[in-house]
C-alpha cells in the first residue's frame, strides 16, 4: 500500500471520528435519551448538528482542494485560493444582501454570494483576457480583491446603525452556526462541479512541475488549464463563502501539512488536501462549540488563530534548515 | 524519408524581429548542431520547431504538415523539447520526474506497462537508474541535467530538440550525453541540438546550421561548415583544426576544431 | 409587519391556552430589560448572555443572574423548548430560519428610535407575555420619569452626545428625543448628520456646543479622540460630562435612568 493510499485512508478515518465528535459537540449537552426519534431534542441533532457537520466537510474539502490546485498551478507553495479575488467578490454579494435586508428565504443570502462569485469570475475573464500569462492573472486577481473588499467596507460604513454594521462584520468573520439542510442543498452541487473541474487539471499540474515551456512542449493546453482552474476554484470558493462566510488559511495550510506525507507531486496532493481540509474544519468547528466561552468563537477567527502559529513553526524550521 | 522543413520563417518577439527568412531542413536519423553567437535566435528557432512559437510568416512543416496545425498531443508525442532552463518546482523523486515525459502518451487510466518500460529505458540510457528513488532536488547540477534528458527520452519522440544540454556537466558526462544523442539519432530520431562548444559540435553533429542575428550564415555537412571561413567570421575567432589519431589511425575521420584566439 | 403577524398568531394561541402563560426565551439584552419588569419570573426561561455581562447589561446584575443565559444559537434555544422567542432586529439569518424550521415562533423587535415607539414595543411585549397591565405600569413610570426630568427653564442648551471614536447619534434617534425632552438641543442636526454618523472634529471645533456628553463604559477614563489637543483647548469653553454607554443602547426601562442622568447634567444650567 503506497504512501498516498495510506494517507487518504487515515484521513478518511479521521473524518469519520471528527464527524461523530461534531454531532456530539455543542453548547447543549444531549444525553443518550435525546437521540431517539420521538424526543423533541432529536431536532437539534437532525436539523442543526448533522447538516452543520456535513457542511463543515463540504466547505473544508472545497477549500483544501482549491488551495492544492492553486499552489500546483502557480507553482508556489504560498498560494491561497483567495488570490483570484473570487472569495472577496462572494463576500461582497453576501454583504449587500445583509445591507439591504433581503431575508425572505434562506436561499437569498447564498444566492447573492454565488452571484458575487460569478460576477468576479466574469470580471477576471474580462481583465485577464485571452492570454495564458500567470502574472497578468495574478494582477487581475489582486485588482478584483482590492476593489471588492473596499466596496464591502464601504457598504459596512454606510450601514445605518452600529448594530447593523456589526451584523455584517460578524457574518464576514465566518461561521457554520445554525446552518441547515437548505444551505447544504445549495452549496453541495456547486462544490461538486468545482471539484470535478479541478480533478481534470491533475495531470497538467504535474507537467507544470517542469516549468511552462516544458509543459507546453509536452502538450499541456495552457489556456484550457487556466480556465479549468479559475472556474473550479471559483465554484469551490464561492460555494464555501456562500455557506459560511470567509474562512481563510485552510487552503494555505492543508497542502503544506499533506505534502511531506504523500510527496510533492501536485496531482497526488489533491485528494489528501480535500480530505485534510474537511478534517481540519470539522475539528475547528467542534472546538469552537466545546470551548468554555459564552458564545461560539467565530470559525474564521479560530482558523486565523491556527494559521499564525502554523506558519511561525514553518518559518522556524526553514530558518534552522538554512542556517 | 521524413523531414522537418523550415520555409522562409520570420519571427519577431515583443516587436523585435528575431528570425529572418530562415529556410532549412532537418533529416531523421541525423544529428544537426545549431551554432551561433548569443542572441542569434537559436532558442526561438527551437521553439518554432516544437510548435510553441507562432511565426509571423513562413512555416515549419513536419512530413509536409504545418506543425502549427497538428493537435497538441500528437505534436508532443512526436517532438520532444529539452529547454535550457531546467526548472523542477516540486520536491519529487527522479522516477516520477522521468515518468512525466510520458505525459503525451498517457491513456485515461494511468501508466501502462509500456510507459514503465520507456521510463526504465530512458533512465538506463542516461545512467540515472541508481537515483530513481532519490529526490530530484537533492541531485547535483550534472545529475539533474541527465535526469531532465531522461525525461525527454522517455517520451521516445521522433524529433529531439535540445537547448544546450551539456551545461554544468563534467567532461565524462558531457561525452556520455553526446553519445546518447548519437544513439537516439542512430535509432531513427532526428536530433537538433544547440551547442556552444565547437569541439562538441564537431564530435556529435552530422550536419551543422550556423546562424547569426536570425539569419543562416552557412549550413551543410559538418566538415564543410566547420572549416568554412564563415565560422571564423561569425564568432570572430581563429580556429585550429586537428585530425584525431588513435594509435596511428584516424578515428572515424574525426577532425577536431579548437578555438585559438580572437581574430584581429 | 412581521410583528403584527406574529402577534396575531400569538394572541390566538395564548387565548387557546387560557391560564397557561407562554414560556419566553429572549436573545436580546434590551428585550430582557423589559421582560424582567413585565413578565412573571417563571415565564422567562432564557435571557441573552449580554445581560449577565456587567459592561453590556441593561438589568441589574443580581437580577440577571437569577435567569439562565444563552448565546443566542438555535440549538440552545430549542433545548429550552420555549413557546416564543424574542429577538432584536439584527439576528443572524441562519438562526431565524433554523427556528422557523423547528416551528418555534419568533418575535422580532425593533431598535426604538423614539419614546413612543419604545412604549409601543413595551405594549407588544407585555401583550405577548400575557401581562398587558404591567406593561402599562412600566409605561407610566417612564412617562413620570420624563415629566420629572423636564427642565425648570425654557432654554434649549446645545449639546452633543459623543460615542467613542467619533460616532454621534443624529436626528431621528431615541437619544435625540431624550435630549430634547430634557432641555437640550441636539447639535448633530445642525452639523447635518443623519441617524448615526461620524462627526469630523473640525465641525465640532468650528461650532462647538455648550455640552458634550461623552459616552463611555462606566469604568472608562477617557476617549482617544477627546484627548486631541484641539479638543482639550475646547474644554475651556465647552463642558464635558460622561454618560453611561449602556443607557444609550436600549429604550424601555433604561429611559428612566437615562432621563435622570440627563436632567442631573441639565441642572447645571439652571439659575440658582
Amino acid at each position: 500500500m503506497n504512501a498516498g493510499l495510506r494517507t487518504n485512508l487515515a484521513l478518511a478515518l479521521g473524518i469519520a471520528f471528527a464527524a461523530a465528535l461534531s454531532i456530539a459537540a455543542g453548547k447543549v449537552w444531549l444525553p443518550w435519551s435525546a437521540w431517539t426519534f420521538g424526543d423533541p431534542r432529536w431536532l437539534i441533532i437532525a436539523e442543526l448538528r448533522v447538516p452543520r457537520t456535513v457542511l463543515a466537510i463540504v466547505v473544508g474539502a472545497a477549500l483544501g482542494l482549491s488551495g492544492a490546485a492553486m499552489q500546483g498551478y502557480l507553482r508556489n507553495p504560498l498560494a491561497d485560493p483567495g488570490l483570484f479575488g473570487i472569495s472577496s467578490g462572494a463576500a461582497l454579494g453576501a454583504t449587500l444582501s445583509l445591507y439591504f435586508g433581503y431575508q425572505s428565504s434562506p436561499f437569498v443570502l447564498p444566492s447573492f454570494a454565488l452571484a458575487g462569485a460569478a460576477l468576479s469570475m466574469f470580471t477576471l475573464a474580462l481583465l485577464a483576457g485571452r492570454s495564458g500569462s500567470l502574472i497578468l492573472f495574478a494582477l487581475a486577481g489582486m485588482i478584483l480583491a482590492s476593489i471588492t473588499s473596499s466596496l464591502t467596507t464601504l457598504t459596512i460604513s454606510l450601514a445605518s446603525t452600529p448594530l447593523a454594521a456589526s451584523e455584517i462584520i460578524t457574518w464576514l468573520m465566518g461561521a457554520l452556526t445554525d446552518r441547515s439542510w437548505d444551505d447544504v442543498s445549495m452549496t453541495l452541487p456547486v462544490v461538486i462541479v468545482g471539484a470535478v473541474l479541478l480533478a481534470f487539471t491533475a495531470r497538467s499540474l504535474d507537467a507544470l512541475t517542469l516549468g511552462e515551456q516544458a509543459a507546453r512542449s509536452m502538450g499541456v493546453d495552457q489556456r484550457r488549464l487556466q480556465w479549468l482552474i479559475v472556474l473550479g476554484v471559483g465554484l469551490c470558493v464561492g460555494g464555501s463563502v456562500a455557506a459560511s462566510g470567509m474562512i481563510g488559511f485552510v487552503g494555505l495550510m492543508v497542502p503544506h501539512i499533506v505534502r511531506p506525507l504523500v510527496g510533492g507531486k501536485p496531482s497526488a496532493i489533491l485528494l489528501p488536501s480535500a480530505l485534510g481540509g474537511a478534517l481540519l474544519v470539522l475539528l475547528a468547528d467542534s472546538l469552537v462549540r466545546i470551548a468554555p466561552t459564552v458564545s461560539e468563537v467565530r470559525l474564521g477567527i479560530a482558523m486565523s488563530m491556527l494559521g499564525g502559529p502554523f506558519f511561525l513553526v514553518m518559518l522556524m524550521r526553514l530558518r534552522r534548515s538554512l542556517a | 524519408m521524413s523531414a522537418l522543413r523550415v520555409e522562409q520563417l520570420c519571427v519577431s518577439l515583443r516587436g523585435r524581429p528575431v528570425i529572418h527568412d530562415f529556410t532549412t531542413h532537418f533529416a531523421r536519423g541525423r544529428v544537426t548542431a545549431l551554432l551561433g553567437p548569443n542572441g542569434a535566435g537559436k532558442t526561438t528557432l527551437l521553439n518554432c520547431l516544437a510548435g510553441l512559437q507562432r511565426p509571423d510568416s513562413g512555416c515549419v512543416r513536419i512530413d509536409e504538415v504545418d506543425v502549427q496545425s497538428i493537435d497538441r498531443r500528437s505534436r508532443a508525442r512526436r517532438i520532444g523539447l529539452l529547454p535550457q532552463q531546467g526548472e523542477v518546482h516540486w520536491d519529487i523523486d527522479v522516477a516520477t520526474l522521468v515518468s512525466l515525459g510520458r505525459f503525451p502518451h498517457r491513456g485515461r487510466w494511468g501508466a501502462s506497462a509500456e510507459d514503465h518500460q520507456a521510463v526504465l529505458r530512458a533512465m538506463a540510457a542516461t545512467d540515472v537508474s541508481q537515483f530513481a528513488a532519490r529526490s530530484a532536488r537533492a541531485l547535483s547540477g550534472g545529475e539533474r541535467s541527465r535526469v531532465l534528458l531522461a525525461r525527454v527520452l522517455a517520451g521516445e519522440p521522433e524529433w529531439l530538440l535540445a537547448d544546450e544540454p551539456l551545461a554544468s556537466l563534467d567532461p565524462a558526462h558531457q561525452l556520455d550525453v553526446l553519445d546518447r544523442l548519437r544513439e537516439v539519432a542512430a535509432r531513427g530520431a532526428g536530433v537538433i541540438v544547440v551547442l556552444h562548444d565547437l569541439g562538441h559540435a564537431a564530435r556529435v553533429a552530422d550536419d551543422v546550421v550556423l546562424m547569426r542575428e536570425g539569419r543562416i550564415v552557412a549550413q551543410g555537412p559538418r566538415h564543410t561548415v566547420m572549416e568554412a571561413p564563415e565560422l571564423r567570421e561569425t564568432f570572430g575567432i581563429d580556429v585550429q583544426i586537428f585530425n584525431v589519431h588513435s594509435g596511428g589511425d584516424v578515428v572515424n575521420g574525426e577532425r577536431f576544431v579548437v578555438p585559438l584566439r580572437r581574430s584581429r | 409587519m412581521r410583528t403584527t403577524a406574529c402577534l396575531l398568531l400569538l394572541s390566538l394561541s395564548i387565548a387557546a391556552q387560557a391560564a397557561e402563560r407562554p414560556r419566553i426565551v429572549s436573545i436580546n439584552p434590551c428585550v430582557d430589560a423589559v421582560l424582567v419588569r413585565v413578565a412573571d419570573a417563571r415565564q422567562i426561561i432564557g435571557i441573552s448572555h449580554y445581560s449577565q455581562d456587567p459592561k453590556a447589561t441593561s438589568i441589574p446584575i443580581e437580577v440577571a443572574r437569577r435567569f439562565r443565559a444563552t448565546s443566542g444559537t438555535a440549538e440552545e434555544v430549542v433545548a429550552l423548548a420555549p413557546d416564543l422567542v424574542m429577538s432584536g432586529p439584527h439576528v443572524s439569518p441562519a438562526t431565524i430560519f433554523a427556528l422557523e424550521r423547528l416551528h418555534i415562533p419568533i418575535m422580532k423587535l425593533t431598535v426604538a428610535d423614539s419614546v413612543a415607539q419604545s412604549e409601543q414595543e413595551i405594549r407588544n411585549i407585555a401583550r405577548a407575555v400575557g401581562e398587558p397591565a404591567r406593561g402599562e405600569q412600566l409605561i407610566a413610570s417612564i412617562e413620570r420619569a420624563i415629566a420629572e426630568a423636564r427642565p425648570r427653564d425654557s432654554k434649549a442648551v446645545p449639546a452633543l452626545m459623543w460615542l467613542s471614536g467619533g460616532m454621534v447619534p443624529g436626528a431621528g434617534t431615541l437619544a435625540d428625543e431624550l435630549l430634547q425632552r430634557t432641555g437640550f438641543r441636539n447639535m448633530s442636526a445642525a452639523y447635518g448628520l443623519q441617524q448615526w454618523d461620524v462627526l469630523p472634529l473640525e465641525y465640532l471645533i468650528a461650532a462647538p456646543p455648550a455640552l458634550v456628553l461623552s459616552l463611555a463604559p462606566e469604568d472608562a477614563t477617557d476617549d482617544r479622540v477627546l484627548r486631541h489637543p484641539a479638543v482639550i483647548k475646547l474644554r475651556e469653553r465647552v463642558r464635558f460630562r460622561t454618560y453611561p454607554f449602556r443607557l444609550l443602547s436600549c429604550g424601555g426601562p433604561t429611559i428612566i435612568q437615562a432621563v435622570a442622568r440627563l436632567s442631573e447634567v441639565r441642572r447645571e444650567w439652571e439659575p440658582r
